[in-house]
């Protein structure tokens, strides 16, 4: 198959293309030679369901386990490094993922409470609702008003107007007239506490991890080997060939995104900054060609497949899509055996045990 | 005993069901046809006529995946087609008797790698592992891809042209052997020499195997030196059945349907030379028919290039030597996300108000570097400047579209809205123009593409000719200086290509600077005044037609063909080096007619 180690006795359609080092996987591409990729796709699958269920395990609100979320997440990491990825692709995911894990992170730090030692405490919300006018009020409508006037935007406005007048009326007290004082919900205060620090930081590493071997089995895998795993399962052929062609549709919807985007942009859409509404408009404006290449697309499809010969029930047999099960696959079939322990054993934590050894 | 035909249709109606309640045109209309076995039978025509449909029937596609019931079959479809003596059934398409290549080879490519994509129907129909390893290297070796071998398993469809792509969809359906191959247009997006490869190695594998091949072609030097009958289909009619000897001798039923006739073909009824009695239609056929053209002094003392792309050229070379440079490029480099390399320094330039053809064998890099040029991509080394602005500013990339048009292969691609109008005012609204000018702009580019009475209409109902003209006109309202035309001829009929080609060069008369990419040699010949030829990422060729077509080392360096009437001449000029470079039909006429007494040559 595709992913096996390159060896010179296999025949030429197997090797990789002289002087090529990555190969097009379900997203983006991997080097050809991935470590990763050498394992049997089911193997690769299992290993990483049971990882992620030990992650899971070990980042649980009641019984945390940072070491183990930490050693977990090297595992991961080691994954990541052996799936292939390319550096850039590596460099685009790390700074997508990065706003996600820090926002995960604040959302466990300031919205969910855990009995501890107090490190910070801030009131929010006194439980009832003002309704009044304020000067910084006009002067917030002013600046938004301003903005759209000047760059046409109006999400911008509002945050540039909001930072303003927070920053503004921490220093200085506005004449205010309020009207009435409304009840409403309860009072809000944001603490942090250290046991609430320390699982923020056990979950942002745990699901760090796990995001890192979705992108490894992502990266590292193709659908000729999803395909001949599928056939080795025993599944039924029609489920095999519709998910090919469902790849096949994807990848195809892909290539005619990026042309009529490229049509898009030639008919000046970055111009000029554009308003967040004028952006969805843009986008929905692409359903157009979209859409009729789909349906065209779709109706060439099928004919192409009629005239291969296909019908549904037809047996089809395997042609350099499985891969053999081999010593390694063993080995990391023992590994995940031993992670699924650690996510549904009885067993005190790995910071536990430290602690004790400790 | 009577001998089986390969393809026999009997009087065939076909009409597509529609949406609603009123019932459509009928597609096709009373088409008889009868396709010996082992023949290699054309059918041409203009867009629109029906042959694709007669090809899905052909197949048994329809009506049996029209989903209509028994009641509604008569209304749609009248007629018997039988395949080798057997009735056309629902089977017929799964029994590995017939298969089709399509036009367009995305759609046909339906696994993701080369290996697996030459092995999917082999597998369907059982054969061992190592019958289907040989026969897929086999008709890779065919198409003329035996490199992509090596490493077949890890080539995606993503990293192949456009060219390759249709090759390995031909090449998937020559390893099936089926008896009665159908190819739809098959060679529209090849380049000159692959289209030839490719076509010749459908005629030998037909020699070899007895394959029956119906093809379906626009080109008529293809149609003319593979087929052995050719049949014109017009508004879903059979017009005309006979050889291509024949067939282009009916000029006027030809051009009343608007059929492409070869080069030679339109010399010989512009200048009534013929041989045996009927328009040449090969290259010694033609050198007999117009071997006059040697006699005149007229010609051979002064070429006359009345009207021709050359002598704009002259005006055209006159204006560049003080011209004003509006692209420059200095070591354009541009790699791919894998690392290799598109483009490995190109050094380019653009004069205003020109007419230059972008050349070069698929793959050449030709269409990447018309996205740096109109700021889609970003270069990965070297300069460009357009209009003096230095493209490596992101802000200029950003406000290139004002300046720098860019039209893409496929019109589907480029429309957005469902009218016409509309898509002429989506550029312009990009552009903050005022809402008084936008529609005096629509009123007047609509008037220029003529589609004005079609300003209200939803672009989807509008012909793939007029869908052509509307992504020019969307374009072209944004004003640019430059216009960039990416393959404007390919799967068109010759109408709309000359349709498309006056447009250009109307455009190219009101002072805008045009660069065409294109694999039509002819069309190079005929309009443009100076070809720029890439190979491999590197500029292979700078200079005129007529330099590039009347030198054969040239175009073996530059992997390209010359145009017929090119060819000829060159074959002319090596026994009478004084006689011009004659690159045009017309310049043949001209040359021809200016005679004291244009003689006909009955051999």
């Amino acid at each position: 198959m595709a992913s096996r180690k390159i060896r010179a006795s296999e025949p030429l359609f197997l090797q990789a293309p002289v002087g090529r080092r990555y190969v097009r996987s379900f997203v983006f591409a991997r080097r050809i030679d991935a470590p990763l990729a050498q394992v049997h796709p089911l193997a690769r699958a299992l290993f990483i369901f049971c990882l992620s269920a030990a992650q899971l395990r070990s980042i649980a609100t009641a019984q945390s386990d940072l070491l183990g979320a930490v050693l977990f997440w090297l595992l991961a990491l080691a994954l990541f490094l052996g799936s292939g990825i390319s550096a850039r692709i590596a460099r685009l995911y790390f700074l997508l993922t990065l706003p996600t894990l820090f926002s995960l992170f604040m959302t466990w730090t300031v919205l969910n409470t855990v009995p501890g030692v107090v490190l910070f405490r801030l009131p929010v919300y006194a439980g009832q609702l003002t309704f009044g006018l304020s000067l910084w009020l006009g002067l917030w409508l002013l600046i938004v008003v301003g903005y759209f006037l000047w760059k046409r935007q109006v999400l911008a406005g509002v945050l540039l107007a909001s930072l303003l007048t927070l920053v503004l009326t921490h220093f200085w007290s506005s004449p205010a007239w309020i009207f009435a004082r409304v009840p409403f919900f309860h009072a809000l205060t944001i603490t942090l506490t250290d046991r609430g620090l320390w699982l923020a930081i056990t979950k942002v590493i745990g699901y760090a991890g796990m995001v890192l071997c979705t992108i490894s089995l992502m990266i590292s895998g193709r659908d000729a080997e999803l395909i001949g795993a599928l056939r080795q399962l025993h599944f039924p052929q029609p489920v095999i060939f519709f998910l090919s062609t469902v790849f096949r549709a994807f990848n195809l919807a892909l290539a005619d995104y990026e042309t009529i985007r490229q049509a898009q942009l030639v008919r000046a859409i970055n111009a000029r900054p554009r308003s967040f509404v004028r952006h969805l408009r843009d986008l929905a404006a692409i359903a157009v060609p979209m859409v009729a290449m789909m349906i065209r697309r779709s109706s060439e499809i099928g004919d192409a497949l009629l005239a291969r010969g296909f019908q549904l029930g037809q047996p089809n047999n395997d042609f350099y899509e499985t891969m053999p099960w081999r010593g390694i696959d063993w080995a990391v079939l023992a590994v995940s055996i031993l992670l699924l322990f650690f996510a549904l054993g009885t067993h005190p934590t790995l910071t536990t045990l430290l602690q004790r050894i400790v | 005993m009577e001998k089986i035909a390969a393809l026999a249709v009997d009087n065939l109606w076909w009409r597509y069901p529609t949406f609603s309640d009123e019932v459509g045109a009928w597609t096709l209309r009373d088409v008889s046809l009868n396709i010996e076995q082992g023949e290699c039978f054309g059918i041409t025509g203009p867009s629109g006529a029906g042959k694709t449909t007669l090809c899905r029937s052909l197949l048994g596609i329809l009506p049996y995946t029209a989903r209509l019931t028994a009641a509604q079959l008569p209304h749609h479809f009248r007629g018997a087609i039988t395949l080798l003596g057997q009735p056309v059934t629902h089977k017929t398409a799964t029994s590995h008797q017939i298969g089709m290549v399509l036009q367009d080879p995305e759609n046909q490519f339906l696994r993701m790698s080369v290996l697996h994509e030459l092995a999917f129907g082999l597998q369907i129909q059982g054969l061992p592992n190592a019958e289907i390893v040989q026969r897929a290297h086999e008709a890779l070796t065919w198409v003329g891809l035996d490199h992509l071998w090596p490493g077949a398993a890890y080539l995606h469809p993503s990293d192949l042209s456009g060219g390759q792509k249709q090759r390995v969809a031909i090449a998937a359906f020559l390893a099936l052997r089926p008896q009665v191959l159908i190819l739809d247009e098959p060679t529209s997006d090849l380049d000159p020499v692959g289209k030839r490869e490719v076509i010749e190695t459908i005629a030998r594998l037909r020699r070899d195997y007895r394959m029956t091949v119906v093809l379906v072609e626009q080109d008529p030097e293809i149609l003319a030196a593979f087929c052995d009958r050719i049949a014109l289909l017009h508004e879903g009619r059979i017009k005309l059945v006979a050889s291509p000897r024949e067939f282009y001798a009916q000029r006027p039923l030809l051009e009343q349907a608007g059929a492409a006739a070869s080069e030679l073909v339109r010399i010989s009824w512009e200048t009534e030379q013929v041989y045996q009695g009927r328009p040449p239609l090969t290259l010694a056929e033609g050198e007999i028919a117009f071997a006059s053209v040697r006699m005149n002094d007229r010609v051979v003392s002064s070429p006359p290039f009345k009207g021709s792309a050359s002598e704009n050229f002259k005006a055209s070379s006159l204006r560049n030597n003080a011209g004003e440079l509006v692209v420059q490029a200095e070591q354009v480099m541009y790699h791919y996300e894998d690392g290799s390399p598109a483009l490995k320094g190109i050094d380019f330039q653009l004069y205003r108000g020109e007419m230059l053809a972008l050349l070069g064998p698929n793959g050449s890099g030709k269409t990447t570097f018309a996205k740096i040029l109109t700021g889609l991509f970003r270069a990965s080394g070297g300069q460009m400047q357009i209009l003096g602005q230095d493209l490596a500013q992101r802000k200029v990339r950003r406000r290139l579209a004002s300046s720098v048009g860019y039209v893409f292969q496929n019109p589907d691609h480029q429309l957005f809205c469902r009218s016409v109008a509309d898509e002429i005012e989506y550029g312009l609204k990009n552009l903050d123009v005022p809402a008084v000018q936008r529609r005096e702009t629509i009123k007047n580019v609509l008037e220029a593409v003529g589609l004005s009475k079609q300003a209200s209409e939803d672009p989807v109902f509008l012909s793939k000719g007029e869908r052509q003209r509307l992504a020019v006109a969307a374009i072209l309202a944004m004003g640019p200086e430059i216009l960039v035309v990416d393959e404007p001829t390919t799967g068109q009929d010759y109408r709309s290509i000359s349709n498309i080609m006056s447009l250009l060069c109307e455009l190219q008369r009101r002072g805008k600077t045009i660069l065409i990419i294109t694999h039509d040699m002819t069309l190079v010949a005929e309009y443009c005044q100076r070809v720029v030829s890439f190979r491999n990422g590197l500029v292979a060729f700078n200079g005129t037609p007529a330099e590039l077509f009347s030198d054969a080392d040239l175009l073996a360096q530059t992997g390209l063909r010359a145009p017929v009437c090119a060819t000829l001449a060159n074959q002319f000029r090596a026994l009478q080096p004084s006689l011009p470079p004659l690159l045009t039909v017309s310049q043949w006429v001209d040359a021809l007619v200016c005679q004291p007494q244009p003689q006909t040559r009955i051999l």
